[in-house]
């Protein structure tokens, strides 16, 4: 049966737009369109960025290997005999089967399982069953060199014990990458100690990969969506910290620092609640011993967010250490896997505070564990509505700035401008205020 | 009839659990003894690796108080899912000195509030028992979780 009636006629979408050149606008669409998202496999992952491969003290012996993910593509990363740090993709450049099947291990030599290529630890081909057939008969043609058929590698590169991989050869130098920002808090906090890993922690969160993004570079929300962060003082509106950016605004830092003042600035804070009945600065624990573990680093920061773009964050909360890595599972989930770190030389009752100061993080974490809810509640609501922008205006609009102040959505609106870049996308910046108000 | 020791532990996992699920989450804490008591949720990733950090980890029947007490006053804003647990192949052995170790594989499954079903948790438990005053109690619940990628948040305990 044919439907003549106009009104159930299909509308023509609105086009994806940038309207505003400091990014204060994003469009709903680059969380939710499949075809962005296969341009971000492509243009954004293979392009001119540092993909976070893992940690140096995850691999420390010859043949030591694991496996990552750079978007949706695996990666095997290995340890050379000459010590070297080798990344290729896990897909058989024979019939592109999945080579590497173990999460890590230990392996002099990778086979392929389906017809036994093999290949050394740079993933270069190292032996073809039957190359010369059998009998004189079969085997691969005379011009068939094994050198033309080596797995897909990357070029690695390493600071602080944190291994990178970039496709692109003409990806700047990582120190300049990074900006000064990251590398210097990269190497406070995994270079003045040596790390060790003591667990892994891994969240399926159904909500798109820069949703992530933009939680990390949200100190706005910090102090609101959670609460048991600000009843105890983890991180408050009141507290001292701010932000800086790298020079693309990509890459920022995110801290606050302990201050003798916070208990009585937090007192004050009930009215900047606006009346939402949540603050609950009088809540008490149980066992308060998760609370009262001194800061190991003695320098005062309680919070420390390092976000580098595309997919790594190092962070500190209290006295928690750990690498955050995103694995994006198509436009609607990412897969967050979590490196937690002890240090050498911890004495017994620093692993212990550890074991306790993880119940802070990861997806069972009195602090993060919301952050998956907010995402998945983000992406529920803005399936339907193509064509329409977030606002992103709380700290002032304009250039992207670092500040001295934690209320604020600047950082977000860095990695909006870099993203916009890596992607091609036509320029931002053209509002048309009559659509905006219609 | 006196119910035998097998019987008891399963009855106590039936009630345990149903206190979860039916979010009488004040209760939670009784499940343990209240002296000493050590509460586990670990990956089986980490658990198999001997790497120590759980995923949630309550060390003192204070920490198991917290636990639930975050969810009892909403200090933590998570999803409302109704869960049930399945809990099965209960193995029960009673040590020379009295305690009683056990342990049981053990299927969370998650229902959503449109009615939409699917498996939450896979896993298992090792625990160790006392009894006090006539009563079994957790010494320790060890939680192993196959399915360690966890659906966005794990906020009650299992």
């Amino acid at each position: 049966m044919t439907n003549s009636n106009p009104a159930s006629t299909p509308t023509v979408e609105k086009p994806m737009t940038w309207p505003t050149a400091d990014f204060s606008r994003v469009p709903y669409d680059v969380f939710t369109d499949p075809q962005i998202y296969r341009l971000e496999m492509d243009k954004l992952f293979r392009g001119e960025v540092w993909n976070y491969l893992g940690m140096e003290c995850e691999i420390p012996a010859w043949g030591d290997y694991q496996t990552t993910w750079i978007g949706d593509t695996q990666i095997v990363v290995t340890r050379a005999k000459d010590g070297s740090v080798n990344a290729f993709e896990n897909s058989c450049a024979h019939r592109g089967a999945r080579i590497v099947d173990k999460l890590r291990g230990n392996a002099k030599r990778h086979t392929c399982p389906y017809h036994l290529w093999t290949y050394n630890l740079a993933g270069e081909l190292t032996g073809v069953p039957l190359e010369k057939g059998h009998n004189g008969k079969g085997g691969m043609p005379p011009c068939f060199e094994k050198k033309d058929h080596g797995l897909r590698t990357l070029r690695v590169a390493m600071r602080g014990g944190l291994i990178f991989g970039t496709y692109c050869d003409t990806t700047e130098p990582l120190e300049d990458y990074l900006g000064p920002h990251s590398v210097a808090q990269i190497d406070r906090l995994l270079v003045q100690r040596k790390p060790k890993v003591i667990g892994y922690l891994r969240q399926k969160i159904p909500g798109n990969w820069k949703l992530y993004n933009e939680n990390v570079r949200d100190p706005y929300h910090a102090s609101l969506l959670h609460l048991f962060q600000v009843s105890f003082g983890i991180q408050t509106p009141a507290m001292q910290g701010g932000i800086k950016l790298d020079k693309d605004g990509k890459n920022t830092w995110n801290h606050s620092i302990m201050g003798v003042n916070d208990n009585a600035n937090l007192g004050k804070l009930s009215d900047a609640y606006a009346d939402t009945g949540k603050l609950m600065p009088d809540l008490e624990m149980h066992d308060p011993s998760l609370l009262k573990i001194p800061l190991d680093l003695g320098d005062g920061y309680k919070t420390t967010l390092l976000s580098m773009f595309p997919t790594l964050i190092v962070a500190q909360v209290d006295n928690t250490y750990a690498v955050r890595h995103l694995r994006p599972k198509g436009p609607d989930a990412v897969e967050l896997h979590i490196t937690y770190l002890g240090f050498e030389g911890d004495t017994p009752e620093q692993l212990h505070n550890r074991l306790l100061a993880v119940n802070l993080i990861g997806p069972s974490g009195y602090i993060s564990m919301e952050d998956g809810e907010a995402l998945r509640l983000v992406q529920e609501g803005v399936k339907a509505r193509r064509g329409d922008h977030s606002v992103l205006e709380m700290g002032g609009v304009g250039k992207p700035h670092d500040t001295d102040y934690l209320s604020q959505e600047i950082s977000i609106r860095g990695f909006w401008q870099h993203y916009h870049r890596m992607m091609g996308f036509a320029p931002a910046g053209n509002m048309n205020r009559d659509e905006e108000s219609a | 009839m006196t119910a035998s020791l097998q019987q008891r532990v399963e009855r106590f996992n039936f009630d345990y659990a149903d206190a979860l699920n039916q979010r009488r989450f004040a209760e939670w804490p009784e499940s343990f003894a209240a002296d000493a008591c050590d509460y586990r949720v670990v990956s089986r990733e980490n658990h198999d690796a001997g790497l120590p950090a759980p995923l949630m980890g309550c060390y003192t029947p204070g920490m198991v108080k917290d636990r639930v007490s975050m969810l009892i006053k909403e200090t933590l804003t998570y999803r409302q899912m109704y869960l049930r647990h399945y809990i099965t192949n209960v193995r029960v052995n009673e040590e020379l000195d009295g305690t009683i170790t056990a342990s049981a594989n053990l299927l969370v499954m998650q229902s959503d509030l449109e009615g939409n079903s699917s498996i939450y948790i896979v896993g298992c438990y090792e625990d160790t028992m006392v009894e006090i005053d006539g009563q079994l109690k957790l010494r320790k619940r060890l939680v192993i979780v196959d399915s360690f990628s966890i659906d966005n948040m794990l906020a009650v305990p299992l």
